[in-house]
């Protein structure tokens, strides 16, 4: 109930439509473009390094591969890296933070130097020691990048956490005899998670950019086509082939602002003063 | 009945350090009170004079660094896990701020099942709740389910939160400063909504006030209380008409009364 309003703003702000449109419509690509497009992203031809024409939008690579059948394949593997990390550091920072903050002493203690140590390390330098270490494989990439951005949240529910749990009607849960872990769970992190919503977008578009610099490293599988590999790729030829950079740059780039701006109005539309004008406005209404 | 001792605070004492220092500020020092059953008492004192920790510390949302609390036999302290939160239920809270002690996602509803677990079903919790409601003056009970506490006015919330206190037939309700919150007319309301449900259910109150008025008309016995310290407590005759203390002396002659003198400026320090 709660949610159809902030929703609505959402919509009705102009970077957060025209961004939501934009994912929605990368999704449905990624999800329906392979079976569109007739061409194979690993087929090999003889036309080598050709710009883009009719016959191939987006020109072809070193060995004649198409590139737009290259970066519609690529969109699915770096929207599923970007949701999936994400998604898995949000659950992991959600609990870690909630957990710290609710029960306080020394599991506080505990939990937020562990979050600190994965905090200071030098993300991408990390990533690739990691990567170089268990292998280029897609989901080790995943569990990589996830690794290195829950704390993130975990520092951001802690907080909000903090501010819940001192609320009266968390007294008031407990005198009617609710257990501990059932306050956490049903009082407390429901209350928390409306400040953790902008911080989702932002953690996906940090993941697409770090599958992105770590497959352009050449530490992702050369199997898997990702917008990373493409760079890849576009880097080796750049004087010769500037498409084969541009286009999947520009590609990266504009999903990533997509995600940021998605972040910025998602917060935009939870802030607690914008709320309070809908709801004047509303009452207004009737 | 009557004799009965519900609540029994033996000898509380509850420090906080002083933020960034290693300072202790004695918020409740050596505090004895007892509340019987059927009763209402009332705890007055300015604020900052430790009676919303006492409070707190009586709700068994916090421990005292010294001495007991007793609810209906069972040392709070003592109790852990299942058994701590049944002894619990029989008390219950009804706060100042009203709108801070609903759950903003929950509707009225749900805010009523919470107190009405003990049910066996859904429909059966769903007949109480419509029972309670109707009980406080929202009516009809049915219309209120659905809203979310948001949606009401002050007023209506203040009564809805006596509703859920009810709800689990406790033998003592912890008022802090219950009515300072809702204005003149709905003051009255309440007042008399909560005196009724004394006189319908048995229900003691331990009311905390700053208003020395209200604890005239309300309590049968009064203790007040001055930087941390019960100073006198009594039957609210002896107390509020021949006090024997030179603070609450000072307390009572600050009322401001309709006819009466003016009060010569007096600093309560």
């Amino acid at each position: 109930m709660l949610w159809r309003r902030p929703g609505r703003r959402l919509l009705n702000n102009l970077s957060g439509r025209v961004s939501a449109v934009y994912i929605l419509v990368l999704v449905i690509v990624a999800l329906v473009g392979p079976l569109v497009i007739s061409k194979d992203p690993s087929q090999i031809s003889r036309s080598v390094l050709k710009p883009p024409s009719p016959s191939a939008w987006f020109g072809t690579d070193q060995l004649g591969r198409d590139q737009l059948a290259r970066l519609v394949d690529g969109a699915r593997v770096s929207l599923l890296v970007g949701v999936v990390a994400a998604g898995m550091a949000v659950i992991v920072g959600v609990l870690v933070g909630a957990f710290a903050g609710f029960f306080g002493g020394w599991l506080d203690i505990a939990l937020m130097r562990v979050s600190e140590f994965f905090q200071v390390m030098p993300t991408l330098i990390v990533a690739v020691a990691i990567v170089a270490l268990i292998g280029p494989g897609l989901f080790n990439i995943i569990l990589v990048i996830a690794m290195l951005s829950w704390p993130q949240t975990a520092r951001v529910t802690r907080g909000e956490v903090l501010r819940v749990k001192q609320l009266e009607y968390i007294d008031v849960a407990r005198c009617q005899g609710r257990p501990e872990w059932r306050i956490l769970l049903r009082e407390v992190i429901p209350n928390a998670i409306p400040a953790v919503m902008p911080l989702i977008a932002l953690c996906v578009a940090e993941a697409i950019l770090q599958e992105a610099s770590i497959s352009f490293l050449g530490l992702g599988s050369p199997d898997t086509i990702s917008w990373g590999l493409l760079l890849h790729d576009g880097q080796q030829n750049l004087l010769r082939a500037w498409w084969m950079s541009v286009i999947p740059g520009v590609a990266t780039f504009i999903t990533v602002l997509a995600f940021n701006l998605l972040g910025d109005s998602v917060s935009a539309a939870l802030n607690p003063r914008l709320r309070l004008i809908g709801r004047v406005r509303r009452r207004v209404k009737i | 009945m009557t004799t009965e001792t519900l609540l029994e605070l033996e000898h509380v004492t509850k420090a906080f350090k002083r933020r960034g220092t290693s300072e202790q500020v004695l918020a409740v020092d050596q505090v004895s009170l007892t509340v019987r059953a059927g009763e209402s008492v009332a705890l007055v004192g300015e604020s900052g004079s430790g009676k919303s920790t006492l409070a707190r510390i009586a709700l068994g949302l916090e421990l005292p660094d010294a001495g007991s609390v007793v609810l209906t036999g069972h040392e709070l302290s003592t109790l852990r896990g299942k058994q701590l939160r049944s002894v619990r239920r029989r008390m219950q809270p009804i706060f100042q701020d009203a709108g801070a002690s609903f759950n903003p996602r929950r509707s009225v509803r749900a805010a009523m099942f919470q107190g009405l677990r003990h049910l066996g079903s859904d429909d059966e919790r769903q007949a109480r709740a419509v029972d309670l409601l109707d009980r406080v003056g929202l009516r009809p009970g049915e219309s209120f389910l659905h809203r979310l506490p948001h949606e009401l006015s002050g007023g209506q919330r203040q009564r809805l939160a006596i509703a859920r206190a009810i709800a689990s037939d406790p033998v003592l309700i912890v008022a802090d400063e219950p009515l300072s919150g809702a204005d003149v007319s709905v003051r009255g309301q309440v007042m008399n909504l909560l005196v009724d449900l004394q006189k319908e259910r048995g229900i003691a109150y331990l009311m905390i006030t700053h208003d020395i008025s209200l604890a005239r008309s309300f309590a049968d016995r009064v203790a007040v209380m001055h930087h941390g310290s019960v100073v006198e407590q009594g039957s609210t005759d002896d107390v509020l008409s021949e006090p024997k203390d030179d603070y609450t002396r000072l307390l009572v002659r600050a009322v401001p009364e309709l006819n009466g003198p003016m009060p010569s400026r007096a600093y309560l320090t």
